[in-house]
């Protein structure tokens, strides 16, 4: 028994030293100490979430744009004097890329009929243009202009629902004739 | 009797710090020149590549594909070694090259892979995929520097703006990005394998911030712009200098700087937000979790021991509507200055990467 608690000790220091050790490592890779994030692996050695992170990353094959199972929607939202219009669904090659889904600007609610949401995710502001030139500037997108959103691959997509757009003024718009004639 | 005990635990001790804490470690940097050659023209390759212990043997195999207009490999050879290299001495670092001549032939798909062997026989593999001029599949994105599952890793497609005058000269700007950024900023490169990046067969317009605010002349985006949404960020990079913006889904940005690139794609890849002094912020509420901006100052305080920092470290950046917006990275943090310099990602800028870079590959 003692023995056993001796060696799992002596692990755990082990263990704590190679981890310490990370951030040095060739006095070039910075990530590392306190800084690494927690997802899923919250106590991992950096090195070892990589190596995790690159076994489930696989490879590049063009397959993956032609498998109907990776589609999703994208939406066309054009800017007009009474707010926004729904103008545009088409289908999109690939799954949705990865979008913020705990906290932003804007929060975008995508729901079926039956108003089960079926996504929802944060962006910045769509109706801002941000500039980091000559001193941050953000200006209002103009009136004809458009923006582009995901949606799920989900023929039942039937409102888009924006939260916080415009001071706070919540907006639903119908999407459902879009989505249908988009096709699956 | 105790001696023995003793001498026993410490035998064990450094058994298991050579077995836990004396990983195998390499950093790879594999990449070709041209980027998105076309069909029989050379093909360089190198592998710049970096370890904790002495490099013994690297070695180059190729697999090449066949594909069609509609994005189907009709036939994939066997992966072949092209070239080795044998090392003695104790070096930790080595760059190797190779130039493959006469390259490929149309319609092709190359995977080439660099396999790295230590002291110790333990070995990495790095594989990259790109496309040879002009990719067949209609209207996708050409992969110019794919590296693994679009769903897993950050998409980067890169779109010519109508300005350019030479694309020889564009494509080899769209090198230059992917050696300044992902192989050249510490974070990126740790995890540069985690991008893709493709180059757009149609163009789009950037238009400066003014034309687009003043005269409604926005961002055009390529008429593909569709088969792009899979992508978690778009750039035109065009030729002119104006003033750039990001709106619509799309940024842009000259196409000789990387800087700028890191910075911009800092935004639209991994939600970082600016963090020089300004009138406006548009964080409120913070991405979260890891932001790099913080308000009020009290969320701030609660980071500080998180990303190694002292209270010192926590700046007030301005004040919008009454609120103050706080930061901590370094002046000179990418998110901070200006496209003249290469400066690397602070601890929280490296803290959200990673997030991203985790959350998109593991949930």
């Amino acid at each position: 028994m003692t023995y056993l608690k001796f060696i799992f000790r002596t692990l755990s220091l082990a263990l704590l030293l190679a981890v310490a050790g990370n951030d040095t490592i060739y006095g070039q890779v910075t990530t590392g100490g306190n800084s690494i994030p927690t997802v899923n692996t919250p106590n991992d050695d950096i090195y070892t979430q990589r190596d995790k992170v690159e076994r489930r990353s696989g490879s590049f094959s063009p397959s993956y744009f032609t498998n109907p199972d990776n589609r999703h929607y994208q939406i066309r939202l054009e800017v007009t004097g009474q707010g926004l219009r729904a103008a545009e669904v088409q289908r999109a090659a690939g799954k949705i890329p990865h979008l913020e889904k705990e906290n932003g600007e804007v929060q975008v609610t995508v729901r079926d009929a039956s108003g089960r949401s079926l996504l929802d995710y944060y962006v910045d502001n769509p109706l801002v243009v941000r500039s980091c030139e000559e001193d941050w500037q953000g200006g209002a997108l103009p009136v004809g202009t458009s923006f582009y959103l995901p949606l799920p691959n989900n023929s039942n997509a039937a409102t888009l629902e924006f939260s916080n757009l415009n001071n706070g003024e919540p907006l639903q718009l119908d999407i459902s004739a879009l989505v249908r004639r988009a096709g699956q | 009797m105790l001696r023995k005990q003793i001498a026993g635990k410490l035998g064990l001790l450094s058994m298991l710090f050579l077995i836990v804490g004396c990983q195998d470690r390499f950093e790879t940097l594999p990449l070709h020149d041209p980027i998105y050659p076309t069909s029989n023209q050379d093909v360089s390759y190198e592998l710049r590549v970096e370890a904790n212990k002495a490099i013994r043997k690297i070695e180059l195999f190729e697999q090449v594909s066949t594909i069609n207009s509609s994005g189907t490999v009709t036939n994939t050879s066997s992966e072949a070694a092209i070239r080795t290299w044998n090392f003695g001495g104790s070096a930790k670092s080595q760059t190797v090259s190779f130039t493959k001549a006469g390259g490929y032939s149309a319609n092709r798909l190359v995977d080439y892979r660099f396999k790295v062997t230590n002291e110790d026989n333990k070995s990495r593999s790095h594989t990259v995929t790109y496309a040879i001029r002009p990719y067949p599949v209609t209207n996708m994105p050409a992969p110019v520097y794919a590296q693994g599952d679009p769903d897993k890793v950050m998409d980067c497609v890169l779109i010519p703006d109508t300005d350019v005058s030479d694309m020889n000269v564009w494509r080899g700007n769209v090198r230059n990005i992917i050696r300044n950024t992902i192989h050249r900023e510490p974070t990126m490169k740790f995890w540069n394998r985690q991008f893709n990046f493709y180059i757009n067969p149609v163009k789009g317009t950037a238009h400066s911030y003014t034309d687009c605010v003043d005269n409604g002349n926005c961002h055009e985006a390529p008429s593909n712009n569709a088969q792009l949404s899979f992508a978690e960020s778009r750039a035109l990079l065009h030729e002119d200098v104006f003033q750039d913006y990001a709106g619509g889904g799309l940024f842009s940005l000259e196409m000789d700087r990387p800087q700028t690139f890191l910075h911009e794609n800092g935004h639209a890849m991994f939600g970082l937000k600016d963090e020089y002094n300004r009138s406006k912020f548009s964080c409120g509420p913070c991405p979260t979790p890891n932001p790099n901006n913080w308000s009020p100052r009290a969320t701030a305080e609660a980071d500080i021991s998180k990303h190694g920092k002292a209270d010192s470290d926590i700046k007030l950046m301005g004040i919008d509507d009454g609120v103050n917006y706080y930061r901590m990275c370094y002046d000179t943090c990418p998110m901070i200055s200006g496209p003249s310099q290469y400066y690397n990602l602070d601890k929280p800028c490296e803290a959200r990467v990673t997030y991203v870079i985790l959350d998109n590959a593991l949930n």
